[in-house]
């Protein structure tokens, strides 16, 4: 039809009856081909469509949901990855996952090149993959491993930190450039399993179901015959509301049935496993237990399928063992009311009945005098703007609202991220720096000097570091010949040495750790070290 | 200059056309054309909200480009520059929302914005010139 080839056809006249039809002017032929092709694409393309809308083509077997999967990881494919996870999981899960990493670039704690269109640095690669398969109901499969390789590479170069890690490092006489690891392992077959899940679009492979098997084949439970129907809301605030009186009434199944099956729907599935031990720990509550809610406000903020509660106000009591107590807030302050002598709450914020957010930092700077420190370590942290909005995150799955304990707790992360800003990090960094160079801690000096004689400055330095479990600090074994060696210290006296190292031994790991690691790195050690040591002096020279 | 545009216009949905058929973008190191985009979009949990749902249209491009065609083949000038119309608005709507996105985006997705544009205008001075005709 583009054609001017041919015999110029005579042109119609145009009339305001057939204004849409005006000549191209091009050849017959031309216009014929134009037509087919036409045709031809628009019946195609319709049934293209027609195939296509509706359907996303979701694998059709569970090894090729798996095989998906690990073509994707080996791609460095994020948004094929998100496509092989079981969409409940998945989605309920992007959102505050997706805010996390937003906040995490902000912060320059991650680069900006993080995101769908690559994770640099870190490559899987899985080839030659085979697997088994084992039904387990209808609907549901595990994937087992049972051949293939793995190489796993890491390229610091390549890996998108941000500019507060990689300066952060730099600060403390760290390069993290130039790091390449690379190494292939074969897949053994050792009952290594995904397990995958039929959805209404195919197979996909599921996280919270492979954990659920994985932990009923470990104890040797078999399938369970029946779950916990989920039990959707109406609104966001009937969600958190409805499992508040579940859980006043102790009615664990309530409370389950009303979490969110994004999260939890293995855990429901699965509770015939675990709920005659949940049902037998309830059955052991005090005959007069109550727990009655007698003020509960509630707002939301939602955004399509997501959502957050919001307590405005609460007022509750809770009877147990002849003892009744009642806990009221309003937002900005907590009351506790009640039986409080039998809660010994003296020297706690709560001794005078009621805490409010302007208290929070006097509780503070008693917490700083407590730990024995004379000036508040956070004193130059920038001022934070405003106080954190929590909520209780809720989503929407098939019409109904549930309760999302996860994102609740995601939320709260990325809330808490919102409030600072990079300068923030880079206090927390200064203290920390602080803290290695024992500035924060000179008032120590002062203390252990009082207590302990000079065979004790002898063995140890000014200075405070913190452990490192690598270096035989917590988790460690004990030294003890470096023990010994402190003793001597101490006391050049051979059997009052002997007496000593006696004497310490009978102090926790916790402490002999301490001392250990403050005695080799010529370090101040903790108040209870110093203690240990001035007992033990004390006892073996009388 | 009716005849100039009409073959704009047919040429223009063709280009567009094809570009929707070539790699669009790019996540890891797998690429994809615009209907795996899409595709692959959908299954990850991405178009399920609001106007987002609206990206399965997509799929109506072959058919609306063969409707231009055969519009344009039976001489209705109207019918082929609406059709083109909007799978210009379609297609660059769809380029632009690539571009935007966290994706590597590849070039037959920015030949795809500018054969949409294209497209568009084309089908607006189709449209413009053939009722100035009559």
């Amino acid at each position: 039809m583009t054609e001017q080839s041919g015999p110029t056809p005579v042109e119609p006249d145009l009339t305001l009856e057939t204004e849409d039809q005006v000549t191209s002017g091009g050849g017959i032929g031309g216009r014929l081909i134009a037509g087919i092709v036409g045709a031809v694409l628009l019946l195609g393309g319709t049934a293209f469509a027609v195939t296509q809308i509706g359907s996303s083509g979701g694998p059709s077997s569970p090894e090729a949901a798996v095989d998906e999967l690990l073509e994707a990881a080996s791609n460095e494919d994020l948004l094929g990855v998100l496509g092989a996870l079981d969409p409940d999981e998945r989605d309920a899960l992007r959102g505050p996952v997706e805010d996390l990493f937003a906040e995490l670039e902000r912060l320059e704690v991650l680069d900006a090149s993080f995101g769908l269109g690559a994770v640099a640095g870190i490559d899987l690669d899985f080839a030659d993959v085979t697997y088994r398969t084992e039904p387990v109901r209808d609907g549901l499969s595990r994937v087992y491993f049972t051949g293939g390789t793995v190489t796993g590479s890491f390229d610091s170069d390549e890996i998108p930190i941000g500019d507060f890690v990689t300066d952060t490092a730099e600060r403390f006489g760290a390069d993290l450039s130039g790091v390449q690891e690379s190494e292939t392992n074969d897949i053994e077959d050792d009952d290594t399993f995904l397990a995958v899940r039929d959805t209404s679009d195919g197979w996909r492979v599921s996280i919270g179901y492979t954990a659920a098997e994985a932990a009923r084949i470990d104890a040797g439970q078999p399938l369970p015959a029946a779950g916990i129907e989920p039990i959707g809301a109406d609104s966001p605030e009937a969600a958190v509301e409805d499992m508040i009186n579940a859980a006043t009434q102790l009615d664990i199944e309530g409370v389950i049935a009303r979490l969110s099956p994004g999260e939890f729907r293995a855990l429901q599935d699965y509770s015939a496993l675990y709920m005659p031990d949940v049902d037998a720990a309830m059955g052991s509550a005090p005959d007069d237990f109550d727990f009655t809610i007698d003020e509960l406000e509630l707002r939301s903020e939602t955004d399509g399928n997501r959502g957050s509660v919001f307590i405005d106000s609460l007022a509750f009591s809770i009877t147990a063992e002849g003892m009744t107590v009642t806990v009221a807030t309003d937002g900005e302050c907590v009351q506790i009311g009640g039986d409080l002598g039998e809660l010994g709450l003296e020297g706690t914020p709560f001794e005078n009945g009621e805490f409010c957010a302007d208290d929070a930092q006097a509780a503070y700077d008693d917490l700083v005098g407590q730990m024995g420190l004379d000036e508040n370590p956070f004193a130059d942290f920038p001022p934070i703007e405003r106080t954190p909005e929590l909520g209780i995150s809720v989503a929407r799955i098939d019409g109904g609202w549930y309760v999302a304990p996860i994102a609740t707790g995601l939320d709260a992360m990325v809330e808490g991220l919102r409030l600072i800003d990079r300068a923030h990090l880079d206090a927390v960094v200064d203290i920390v720096e602080g803290f290695l160079s024992g500035a924060a801690f000179t008032e120590f000096e002062a203390v252990g000097d009082e207590i302990i004689d000079g065979g004790f400055d002898e063995g140890f330095g000014d200075d405070v570091i913190l452990q490192d479990p690598d270096d035989g600090g917590f988790g460690g074994s004990i030294d003890f010949d470096t023990l010994f060696e402190l003793s001597e210290a101490i006391s050049p006296d051979a059997d009052t040495a002997d007496c000593i190292f006696g004497q310490l031994l009978s102090n926790d790991d916790l402490v002999l750790r301490d001392l250990i690691d403050s005695f080799e790195f010529d370090v101040e050690p903790t108040l209870e070290g110093r203690a240990a040591i001035e007992e033990a002096f004390e006892f073996c020279t009388g | 200059m009716h005849r100039l545009a009409h073959l704009a216009l047919v040429g223009a949905t063709i280009g567009t056309a094809t570009s929707t058929i070539l790699p669009w973008g790019t996540s890891g190191t797998r690429t994809r054309t615009s209907y795996e985009l899409v595709g692959a979009a959908e299954r990850a949990g991405l178009l399920t909200s609001g106007p987002a749902r609206l990206a399965v249209v997509w799929y109506l491009v072959p058919a609306l480009c063969g409707l231009v065609l055969l519009a344009a083949s039976l001489r209705s000038v109207r019918m082929a520059a609406v059709a083109g119309g909007t799978l210009g608005v379609v297609v660059a709507t769809g380029g632009v929302l690539v571009l935007r996105s966290p994706l590597m985006t590849e070039p037959s997705a920015v030949v795809g914005l500018g054969g949409g544009v294209a497209t568009c205008v084309a089908a607006t001075v189709t449209l413009i010139t053939a009722r100035r005709k009559t």
